[in-house]
This record gives C-alpha cells, structure tokens and sequence, in this order.
C-alpha cells in the first residue's frame, strides 16, 4: 500500500495547472508575437525606398530665405509670391562651394 | 557684432564676433593670419613652403609648424574618407586643366593625362619628433578645402577667447560656440542651382558645416567641362550625380572631407556613408535640383 498524501496530491494538481497556464500563455505569446510581426513587417516592406538611410524629402525643408528675402522651396525654386513669415532669421552665413 | 570680410586662398573670408563691447578691434589680426597662412599653404606661389616641398620630392624635409599641422589634418582626412579625400592629387589636377588659381584665370589647355588611381597617402613619410616629411618622388601635394577648413578652426579657436565667433572660408564655416544670447547660428545652405537661393536653413550650434559642389572651379578643356573634386580612384573629376555636398561636422576639416566623399560616392552611396558615422549629418543637392538628406539632419533644421 502506497497511499497518496492528498497534501501531495492537492500540489501535484496544482503543478499540473501551472504548467498548463505556462504552456496556454506561451503559446498565445508566440501567436501575438507573430501577429505583431506580420502586421509591422507588411507595411514596412511594401513601403521602404529602395535607399535605405536616405531621405528624399516628401516635404520642404526649414527654408530659408533668399537675401532679398524670399522664400525658397525644394531646389531652390522660389516660392511665387510666398510672402515673407518672418519666421526664420536672416542667415548669419551661408555654406557653398568654395568662392 | 564685428565683422570683418576679406580675400584670402583664392576664397571670401568673412568673420563675426558676436556679443563683446568695444574692445578696439579684435578681428584685425585676422587677415594677417590668413595671409601668413597662405604664403606657407598656397600651391600657386612658387615661393610658398609647400611648393618647396614639392619640389623636393623624394628627400626628407623639415617643416614648419603650419605645414605640419596642415599635412598631419590632409592625412587625418584622408584615414577618415578611406583615401576619397587625399592631398596627393596635384598632378592629376593639373592634367584635368587647373593650373592656375580662379582668380587668375583657370586652366592651361593641357592635354589630359591618362589617369588612373592617385599615389596613396600612406606613402607620405612623417616623423614628428623631428617633423619631417617626405613625400615620394614623383608626387605633389595639394591641400585644397582641407587648409581653408583647417584655418576656420584654427581662427574660430583663436576668437573663442574674445567671444563667440563664426568663420567663414570660403563656404566652409566653423563655430566657436552659440551665440552671446545662447542661441545656434542660423546658416543658409545656398542652392548650386541658384546661388542666391537657400535650399535649407540651419542651427548650427557648435562644430561646423561645409559645402563641396561642382558649380564653381570648374572649367571646359577639350569642350568637356572639368571640375577640381577628383576621385582618386580614377585620378580624374568624379563622376556623380551631385551636385552639391553639405555636411555638418565637428570641425571644418573634417566637413570639407567628408561633403567631398559624399559627392565622389554620389548621392545614395555617399548618404549611407554619412549614416554610417554619428558624428556628421548632411544633404545633396543633385543635378535635377532635388534634395536628399542625412539621417541626422532633421537634428539641425531651423525651428
């Protein structure tokens, strides 16, 4: 006779559950894991430029102004009849190839 | 403010010291640095220090302070671009038709050399407790933009002393610090395609910013057009769709250096090069007038 000490046999189902819930939340880890995967790696492959680490701008840059004060868009191209917002300063210098 | 704008090295200096009260004039000192400079760096003078050295190509010569420091800055440079930047490539440049400085009138009607990769620059001997230099027999030096950008430093260096200083060499700009009210400097950068348009505004806090293009210095021999950036994988003027570099840097030598790497490498190769290093940012203006920018550079647009 080897009777079964219900104290152990209380914690032996107790081990049993915990292992259970282990595997259920490993399991539903991975598969969110993978779902967030999927969901992230989906648009960035569609979309990444073909340079990687380069910007080609979508947007103007912080522009600065021409010294008679126009504004300038992207290439240099003056911004017809863009008045002037005051908001950026006059440069203190400017940077160009060498004069 | 002071101010002080002058010629020097073939380029427009200009110089502002912000912040200080009347202290005579701080700035007038400048110029004769410049010019000392010049006299000890220029290629064009037959009599400078450098055109000695040239001249004795092959033996081992002693020189000055200014030279050195220069020549040890080329080969920093140098180390530091992977060769794409090197002061080995006066003959090469000479064959491409620039022979003589802008101000006198480029080009020589010399016919084209047949190219091929400059010397290396590992092959320029230096011994610095003595500071001799020997450069092979058969190579001359030039240093270019790197002794522009090496006198802003040296000379937003001097000013830091006095007050908050930015200097400008020709296009390649070095600051001392913010300004007096702690503010960065706002500096344009000048579209290649219309000089007198800014295709960007930036803060620049400290370090420096330089520009390197094939807009200006450039020539026609043989009805081709020839511009002074060579790539010294060819030893000819690099063939790129940049037409102008920017970078910011922590110094102007090292700004010049790299705007000139990333117009030798071209725009897509040339910004990941950027991208690679954390301590530059930068843009290129292409041949069609779009831009492309650094990584890093949205840190330093105006706001």
């Amino acid at each position: 006779m080897n009777p079964i000490n219900p104290a152990v046999k209380r914690r032996s189902a107790q081990a049993q559950g915990a292992k259970t819930l282990i595997t259920v939340a490993a399991v539903a880890v991975t598969l969110a894991g993978w779902a967030a995967l999927s969901t992230a790696a989906t648009p960035m492959a569609a979309h990444t430029p073909a340079t990687v680490g380069v910007v080609t701008l979508p947007t103007p840059l912080p522009f600065g102004r021409s010294p008679s004060g126009q504004r300038t868009r992207r290439g240099g191209v003056p911004a017809a009849g863009a008045p002037s917002t005051g908001q950026s300063p006059a440069p203190s210098a400017r940077t160009r190839s060498s004069r | 403010m002071h101010e002080l704008a002058f010629r020097a090295m073939g380029s427009e200096m200009r110089v502002l010291l912000d912040g200080t009260a009347s202290l005579g004039n701080p700035l007038a000192q400048v110029p004769v640095w410049f010019a000392a400079w010049e006299a000890t760096l220029s290629r064009f003078q037959p009599g400078s220090e450098l055109s000695r050295l040239n001249a004795r190509a092959g033996r081992v010569v002693r020189v000055s302070r200014t030279l050195w420091a220069v020549l040890q800055a080329a080969l920093l440079a140098a180390r530091r671009t992977g060769g794409l930047v090197t002061p080995t490539g006066l003959r090469a440049l000479e064959a491409a038709g620039y022979t003589r400085s802008f101000t006198a009138g480029v080009g020589s009607g010399a016919s084209m050399a047949p190219g091929g990769p400059l010397p290396r620059w590992q092959s320029i001997r230096c011994r610095p407790h003595v500071r001799s230099v020997r450069v092979p027999a058969g190579v001359r030096l030039d240093f270019g933009g790197i002794a522009k950008g090496w006198a802003a430093d040296r000379t937003a260096h001097a000013l830091a002393a006095v007050g908050p200083a930015l200097v400008d060499a020709g296009g390649d700009i070095r600051v001392s610090g913010p300004c007096a009210d702690g503010r960065p400097w706002p500096i344009g950068v000048a579209d290649p395609h219309d000089p007198d348009r800014d295709v960007a505004l930036l803060a620049l806090r400290r370090g420096a910013v330089a520009t390197s293009g094939r807009d200006y210095r450039r020539w026609q021999q043989g009805g081709v057009w020839q511009h002074h950036i060579l790539d010294p994988r060819t030893g000819r003027p690099a063939t790129t769709d940049v037409m102008s570099a920017t970078v910011i840097a922590p110094t102007a030598v090292y700004a010049e250096a790299a705007a000139k790497a990333l117009l030798i490498l071209g725009s897509r190769a040339g910004l990941a090069w950027l991208d690679r290093r954390p301590a530059l940012a930068g843009l290129v203006v292409l041949d069609d007038g779009q831009v492309s920018v650094s990584r890093r550079l949205p840190a330093y647009y105006w706001s």
